[in-house]
């Protein structure tokens, strides 16, 4: 909502407040003031007063010539823009190129509509921002969605009043009435949709440019003038809040005005040459053939004020804020009207607004019939709200005086009637928001000052807290990562649907977004994994090198007709050669592995077994693995695999990509309820014996390694535990063998174990290993050269 | 015996010329100065010799065999200093040791606001991203084809699902789940139907804030966003509170801070405003309290809500909202270290 500084004048004659002031305080009682505009930002400069000398009628046009003391222009003209001739008109300048609508930015153009009279008193050459428009501020103020009321000169005055405890004065609304009879009916189909619609039957009309102020007025906040009577229209809806439509009365057929609701494809071009496709439902003025106006939203075309109009009638409505709401969105339309009448119009204002059009009208020669064409009641009933004072200023932590409050709240115009401690507030027709105690709590608080709540802090009974394990977990993990050389990311969780179909997953188990602002971001993601090679692509195209990303975030999918998310971390790492002084440890699917079990490590879990397998069809065939959790039949705890190298090249994507997946949630629960190990220190010492061993390329470790595990059991043999600590190939092996050598410590809770103890079990464990047939001892292999 | 003598130490200081490295230097020692040496075989030769000839070769002798252990131990000590020359370290080398990584800077100012409000006694809860409509909208006071609805254009999923445009619903879900007196903030990511630019994301993050206890007032609200404010901000910020709208909130306020650069007088990173806002706020609404079935006579809160982004971007002097999500390795490892 844009106002002016001299308008609110208007309405507050003894409002001393600066306008900087003022501008205050509009924040401070809850308007954002978005732009403080000097008029000369609205209006071209200079401006100034020229007399119009001379109209020729050329065909459809007039050709005026306008002098400004040595210079004449001439300039094409709808003829009903033309003032008489010797008028003072206003001449305005951009780059030296003379305007006739002085409106900032206006483009010069070939034929304007008028010619904008000035006042007599003003001299040819006159200053006319000296004259008539001085130094005047226009607010750009932002009106929040509880406050329709404000979106009108009226409403923000009333907020200075109750600020500045001044008068309000309302602009005058009174005019003579003749007995004249035009005919008109109303038939209300809709009342449900439209309480309450008022018509006035005006006469004599001129349609000619508006007198200076009107179309300054209008300017100023941010319109454009067209001619007398609409101007008038959007002027008193500028000042009191109320839209208003006038409809060029000789064009209504059958003298008859309808408020109905529309059928489905009906059509009716508005104001704005649009031709609009109505549904069913949506409200409509028509007369007695056709649709003439979208009701709150829009006039139509076909009954539009124009230079021939001679009679006018003036709609004064109030149409339900949803229907109004949902015609104008399902258009594509925002008015001035539509948005007023969305936020709610003060019902006891309809016809007062109408009554300030009316008082105008006259005073442009217009003859107004007397009476009103009036279909139901203003939807208001009078309500009061008791508010204890010992509440007002509890909630608001400040001691308002009670007199203070009540002063605030009157000249916010809410009447209050005091009962001991209590006030009784009757509600103005204009707040239909304030509703409870604690909305009366917040005006006064609003203008007394927020500035003047006392700080305190809520105390109460001491609460323990909490740290979900999953909280700390993931904190723990996520500092691990960042110290292991990756970036931690954050990305969008919508991703293109494209992303989802190269991971191959079946599209009916994704969820996606069914009005989706553009086909990128369509899609809750279901896997870490397009986000994370976004970041890469992203990189690399900049040319960037990294180690990695990782991401803890949700992914999304449909189960079972249920959405599910699950919180999971991705890790992405890139291999890409790039200079260095120290070698980096290599990367392959081992370290993806080692990041895996470092944070099973630091979740507490045990190690999930990791089995070949491929999730995505962008990893490579035999170089993906799933992780399965420990617990039977349960989904994997995780995935991961080396990406493509076709894939990547298709991405520009230059080294190689490795990706792991982690569910985190489950992964929490696995930790869980770890049994607290037993912390005493061994009491006697450990023996260690070194075992080499010779097998097929193709065998495992984990043969070897089980192999191992199960012996000692059966034998019970005190072995704390055996770490492999080489894998060897090639010479002196023969081709297709490889090595493992492994250290077993051995070491009894209760007694020092024998040198000769140690040897027996370590004998039996060699036997053991001979006896699957797969295995050679690396001491008795025969080796080619020895 | 004497002229032997001169000769053995001839060719030992021959020999010793000829030593390089400490494996030479044994082996001359070996020869020249052990139990394996000549010396040995000299004393006992000494013995058979007539008493004045025994005593001038002694002597020799004698001086001989200190001045070769005096020359094995100088040639000892120059092969250890020539050895400690070639162990010489670089120092100006860069160190031998892993990349670091960084915090991504959204998670950085998640983790410290929650780590604020913890110190103050609140708890942590989480809420879902795929919300209902009713739990979004209507349980927060925000009735269908309200113009409130307009600033958060959601995407809807189907079902009276859509994605939560605020963290809000979540007051909900913790008013069902706990029992007050409690607090508690709820961090998050929340959808708007946005389109992408400098100001604007589709998807961003929350963190919500609620206290509900007998009682609770404006005051309670400021002092406690006061303290978080000057913890993340810094102590000399002042914060200030105007009055603004909510559908679940009254009184409803903006919570502003005055402006890191020029402390409120107003200057080009602020707009000239010299204020910046932070966060939505208010005292719980009544009707939200009915709607889970609290009474509003016996029960009273504040909640509150602030946008992660925009907390960043003030905290960092970051400009354009996209940065965040573009993750280039540029902009991240300026965030080295933190956290
Ligand atoms: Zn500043």
């Amino acid at each position: 909502m844009r106002v002016s500084y001299r308008m609110l004048k208007r309405f507050l004659p003894e409002l001393s407040l600066r306008p900087e002031e003022v501008a205050e305080v509009f924040l401070n009682q809850g308007f954002v003031v978005e732009e403080v505009l000097s008029a000369r930002d609205l209006f071209c400069y200079p401006l100034l007063a020229g007399t119009l000398v001379e109209a020729h009628h050329e065909g459809l046009l007039t050709r005026c010539t306008v002098k400004l003391g040595e210079h004449t222009f001439q300039v094409l003209v709808h003829p009903s823009g033309v003032p008489e001739t010797g008028s003072r008109v206003l001449v305005g300048f951009e780059d030296h190129t003379p305007l006739f609508l002085p409106v900032r930015g206006e483009r010069a153009r070939e034929v304007f509509d008028f010619l904008l009279p000035l006042p007599p008193f003003l001299e040819e050459g006159d200053d006319v921002y000296e004259a008539l428009i001085g130094d005047d501020v226009v607010f750009e103020v932002e009106v929040t969605a509880n406050r329709g009321d404000c979106l009108s000169v009226l409403g923000l005055a009333r907020e200075l009043a109750a600020h500045c405890d001044i008068p309000l004065v309302l602009p005058r609304m009174h005019c003579a009435e003749k007995p004249i009879h035009h005919g008109f009916r109303l038939e209300n189909e809709a009342p449900h949709l439209c309480p309450l619609y008022t018509g006035r039957y005006v006469t004599a009309i001129t349609v000619q440019p508006s007198p200076f102020w009107i179309a300054k007025e209008l300017i100023l906040m941010g319109m454009r003038p067209i001619n007398n009577v609409v101007d008038i229209t959007n002027l008193v809806m500028l000042e009191m809040g109320q839209p208003l439509h006038a409809f060029d009365a000789a064009r209504i057929r059958g003298n008859l005005v309808r408020v109905r609701e529309a059928e489905e494809g009906e059509r009716l071009v508005t104001l704005d040459g649009e031709e609009r496709i109505l549904r069913k439902g949506m409200l409509l003025i028509a007369d007695a053939d056709r649709p003439i106006a979208l009701a709150g939203v829009m006039g139509g075309r076909d009954t539009e004020v124009g230079p021939k109009t001679r009679e006018i009638f003036l709609e004064a409505a109030f149409f339900d804020r949803v229907s109004v709401r949902r015609t104008a969105r399902a258009l594509g339309m925002r008015t001035e009207a539509s948005a007023r009448f969305e936020r709610g119009v003060d019902p006891l204002g309809v016809m007062q607004a109408a009554s300030r059009a009316l008082a105008l009208l006259e005073e442009m020669g217009g003859e107004v019939a007397s009476g009103w064409l009036v279909s139901g009641q203003p939807p208001f009933t009078a309500w009061e709200i008791s508010v204890p004072w010992e509440l007002v200023v509890q909630r608001l932590s400040c001691e308002v005086p009670q007199k203070e409050g009540i002063r605030i709240l009157e000249r916010l115009g809410f009447q209050v009637a005091q009962e001991g401690a209590t006030l009784r507030v009757r509600v103005p027709s204009w707040r239909p928001d304030v509703r409870e105690p604690i909305d009366v709590v917040e005006e006064v608080g609003r203008v007394y000052g927020y500035g003047k709540i006392l700080s305190s802090f809520p105390s109460f009974p001491f609460d323990p807290g909490n740290v979900p394990r999953e909280e700390s977990l993931e904190n723990r993990i996520r500092a691990h990562l960042v110290h292991r050389g990756l970036y931690e990311v954050v990305t969008l969780s919508l991703v293109e649907g494209e992303g989802v179909n190269m991971l191959g997953l079946e599209g009916e188990e994704c969820v996606t977004v069914l009005n989706p602002l553009s086909q990128e971001h369509a899609v809750l993601r279901p896997s870490l994994f397009f986000s994370l090679f976004e970041v890469v692509r992203t990189n690399a195209r900049r040319g960037r090198r990294s180690r990695g990303f990782f991401e803890v975030g949700k992914v999304f999918f449909r189960k079972e007709g249920n959405f599910r998310e699950e919180k999971h971390l991705g890790i992405i790492l890139w291999n890409v050669p790039q200079p260095a002084l120290w070698k980096e440890d290599p990367l392959d699917l081992l370290t993806l592995k080692g990041l895996l079990e470092e944070i099973e490590e630091l979740a507490g879990a045990g190690y999930g077994a990791v089995c070949p397998g491929r999730v995505f069809p962008v990893f490579e065939e035999d170089g993906a693995f799933v992780v399965s959790s420990p617990e039977e039949g349960a989904e994997p705890l995780g995935w991961g695999g080396k990406v493509l190298p076709d894939f990547l090249r298709r991405h520009d994507v230059e080294g190689e990509v490795y990706y792991l997946e982690i569910r985190l949630e489950d992964l929490v629960v696995w930790g869980q309820d770890r049994p607290t190990r037993d912390f005493a220190p061994p009491a006697f010492p450990a023996v260690s014996r070194d075992i080499s061993v010779v097998v097929d390329a193709s065998t495992p470790w984990a043969f070897v390694a089980s192999l191992v595990a199960e012996e000692a059991k059966r034998s019970c043999m005190a072995l704390e535990e055996f770490v492999l600590f080489d894998v060897f190939s090639g010479d002196p092996l023969p081709p297709g063998k490889k090595g493992f050598a492994f250290r077993l410590v051995f070491r009894a809770p209760d007694r020092t174990l024998e040198d000769e103890e140690v040897g027996r079990w370590v004998q039996k464990l060699k036997e053991s290993l001979k006896q699957t047939g797969r295995v050679v001892l690396r001491e008795e292999m025969i080796l080619s050269h020895e | 015996m004497i002229e032997e003598i001169e000769e053995y130490l001839r060719d030992f200081e021959g020999e010793l010329a000829q030593v390089l490295t400490r494996d030479d230097l044994n082996r001359v020692k070996g020869k020249y100065a052990g139990r394996k040496s000549r010396i040995p075989l000299f004393l006992e030769r000494l013995k058979t010799l007539p008493l004045e000839e025994r005593r001038v070769v002694g002597r020799r002798l004698n001086e001989v065999k200190v001045l070769i252990e005096e020359r094995l131990r100088e040639k000892e000590a120059e092969l250890s200093r020539k050895e400690r020359k070639r162990e010489f370290v670089d120092l100006s080398l860069p160190g031998r040791r892993h990349p670091l990584g960084a915090f991504h800077p959204l998670r950085l100012v998640m983790d410290e606001i929650v780590a604020i409000f913890r110190s103050l006694g609140f708890r942590v809860e989480e809420g879902p991203e795929v919300e209902t409509e009713f739990y979004n909208f209507e349980a927060l006071n925000i009735p269908a084809d309200h113009p409130a609805r307009d600033a958060q254009d959601s995407f809807y999923l189907g079902g009276g699902f859509l994605l939560r445009t605020h963290t809000s619903p979540a007051q909900i879900r913790v008013m069902k789940k706990l029992t007050p007196p409690f607090r508690v903030i709820v961090p998050g990511r929340c959808y708007r139907r946005d389109a992408f630019d400098a100001t604007h994301s589709p998807v961003f993050h929350q963190v919500e804030g609620l206290v509900v206890a007998p009682g609770i007032s404006m005051g309670d609200l400021k002092g406690t966003i006061e303290v978080f404010a000057r913890r993340l901000f810094g102590e000399k910020r002042k914060v200030r509170f105007r009055p603004s709208y909510f559908p679940f909130t009254e009184p409803s306020a903006e919570v502003d801070i005055s402006c890191g650069i020029c402390q409120g007088v107003g200057c080009r990173s602020c707009g000239g405003q010299g204020w910046l806002e932070i966060m939505g706020a208010g005292l719980v609404h009544p009707q939200v309290f009915r709607n889970v079935g609290y009474d509003p006579e016996k029960i009273q809160g504040f909640a509150f809500g602030m946008g992660v982004e925009r907390i960043a971007m003030l905290k960092f002097g970051i400009p354009d909202i996209r940065w965040f999500f573009e993750n280039d390795v540029a902009f991240l490892s300026a965030f080295k270290g933190l956290g």
